[in-house]
């Protein structure tokens, strides 16, 4: 974990060529009929950063990540990659971009798609290093449709990574893996930004943006509503959930209470979002004395996006 | 683009199982039926050299071929409908391949694989018929038959970039079928009532059959006509193909 930080503020220091971030998004907007799928984000990202895209499906990221791609025009606002337009940068090879699922052809091997993916590119790393640091070196000859789910992510990353790229774009690069793939997933990424290259990836997997990203997005309804660092997404990941049956208590009461970060109230059954549960419950007990059936359990990501989203916006 | 794209592109396209049956074994297995069918007339042959029946089993022969070079040409169609399906143009577009390159990536290829019918029927018709040209004619026959396939290999494009999963193959049968038919590839044009013929003339497989006709048959006009009516076909198809490759970002 200190080497992937310290391997990244490296990268960071080294800087992108003619001093352009390697995303620069400014009053991004886009629109499908009346849905704001993105509505209005203004973003900057250092050559070298890694960085992690939370929020709720439908929030916005895939569509963001399409104008990042210039696979789709914004309404309003301007995105440069290194400062040039997303066109631009793909034709030269700048961005590498791993899609989230399909993406592969069903009547061709593992060693075809990247080879014609290999070709396209103007100066592309050798199909058999793409592979082997993807990790399925030993799968060249293997069609598509005879792949696991791992694999197939993981020949999607070997199509992102064979252009050479200064800038991945990975769209849940793990969903389908199981734990171990997943671990040696993100080892071989380290290996591309310990050379001071910049990530982009969104994902489900609250414990993957703490440990594998520097800085952390959330998006919410088309709107960037919390920009964190990795300190922030640590501390959040001390939150817990707490459900207690408390006859007569009011909404402002338990919001009153220490560390809370959210409270739904509903008859007797309240529910509050705390970043220090013990804390919470040591204050709860005092102050409401009847309170029973109470339960504490981890937070899930809608919970955990609300605890940063608050704590940001309290601080 | 390079050759090792395009070669990656042909073996996939080969691969597929009605490529071969639909470019080479109905195209070659019609030119047996028809020639059964029509011997008689070509024999009793409302007299002898010089009459239209006597003409069949070229005329036949070059019908069939841009049947099956047509054919070819529309089959681009589903392969491009299972690659948007897979998300596998999203992925292209992520490289340099341009639009142009992309469209001229996918005609060579549908071209490539129409390249054994302008081979293998006509071999058929040599065999069995015992055809006989000259140079001049067999070139119209197979080498500019094959190249008059360019239209359809950009319409076969278009279908698969306008059509889904779904109905992609309606579309590709359903258009060969009536390009076949109302262009005259089936039959020969001189058993079909006049206004077929006129008809026709709107459909760009008869222009496609006439490169073959115009040098194969005595006093029967020269290519240029075809040729430009084909280009024509090419360009506007082409224009639809590129506009829809840069519009295309559909995540399906």
């Amino acid at each position: 974990m200190e080497e992937v930080l310290a391997s990244e503020s490296t990268g960071r220091r080294a800087a992108g060529r003619n001093g352009a971030a390697a995303i620069h998004i400014s009053g991004l907007k886009k629109h499908y009929g009346a849905v704001r799928a993105v509505d209005g984000i203004d973003l900057s990202i250092a050559p070298g950063e890694v960085v992690a895209l939370l929020g709720p499906n439908g929030a916005g990221k895939s569509t963001a990540v399409d104008m990042i791609l210039g696979l789709t025009k914004p309404d309003e606002g301007e995105v440069t990659i290194f400062g040039k337009a997303p066109k631009e940068a793909v034709a030269h090879g700048t961005i590498g971009a791993m899609l989230q699922s399909g993406a592969l052809l069903d009547d061709a091997t593992v060693g075809e798609m990247v080879g014609m993916v290999a070709s396209l590119h103007r100066k592309p790393m050798p199909v058999k290093e793409a592979l082997r640091r993807a990790g399925i070196a030993d799968l060249v000859k293997r069609r598509s449709t005879r792949l696991s789910g791992g694999q197939k992510q993981r020949v999607r990353y070997a199509v992102a990574l064979v252009s050479d790229p200064d800038l991945l774009i990975l769209d849940e690069p793990t969903a389908a893996m199981d734990v171990g793939t997943r671990r040696e997933f993100w080892l071989s990424m380290q290996e591309f930004t310990a050379a001071g290259r910049t990530v982009v990836f969104a994902t489900h997997y609250l414990e993957e943006a703490e440990e594998f990203a520097d800085r952390v997005i959330f998006m919410k309804s088309g709107k960037i509503v919390a920009d964190g660092s990795v300190a922030e997404v640590q501390a959040l990941a001390a939150g817990r959930t707490l459900h207690a049956k408390i006859p007569g208590a009011t909404r402002s009461e338990i919001e009153a209470l220490p560390a809370v970060a959210d409270v739904d109230v509903r008859h007797d059954k309240v529910v509050i979002v705390s970043s220090s549960s013990d804390t919470t419950l040591r204050a709860l007990l005092a102050r409401f004395p009847n309170a029973r059936d109470i339960e504490i359990a981890g937070v899930s990501l809608d919970e955990a996006f609300i605890t940063l989203t608050s704590n940001i916006n309290k601080s | 683009m390079n050759l090792g794209y395009l070669g990656l592109e042909i073996r996939r396209a080969l691969r597929a199982p009605g490529t071969l049956l639909f470019t080479i074994g109905f195209p070659a297995m019609f030119y047996l039926l028809e020639m059964m069918l029509f011997k008689d007339v070509a024999g009793a042959g409302a007299g002898g050299a010089g009459t239209a029946a006597a003409d069949y089993p070229v005329t036949i022969m070059v019908g069939l071929c841009a049947w099956g070079v047509m054919t070819a040409g529309l089959l681009i169609g589903t392969r491009v409908v299972h690659e948007r399906t897979a998300g596998w143009q999203r992925q292209l577009r992520l490289t340099p391949l341009s639009g142009g390159g992309f469209l001229i990536g996918k005609v060579t290829v549908g071209m490539a694989v129409a390249l054994p019918t302008a081979i293998v029927v006509p071999v058929v018709a040599v065999l069995v018929e015992n055809v006989q040209l000259t140079p001049v004619g067999w070139l119209h026959a197979t080498l500019f038959v094959w190249l008059g396939s360019l239209p359809f290999a950009i319409m076969g494009l278009l279908i698969g970039q306008l059509s889904n999963k779904d109905n992609v193959q309606n579309f590709v049968i359903v258009g060969m079928l009536l390009l076949a038919m109302f262009g005259g590839l089936f039959m020969p044009l001189d058993m079909l009532p006049p206004w077929w013929n006129d008809l026709a003339q709107f459909v760009p497989s008869y222009w496609l059959a006439e490169i073959g006709r115009v040098g194969v048959l005595p006093n029967y006009g020269t290519i240029v006509t075809p040729a430009l009516v084909l280009l024509g076909w090419s360009v506007v198809l082409a224009a639809g193909v590129v506009w829809r490759y840069q519009r295309d970002s559909a995540r399906t």
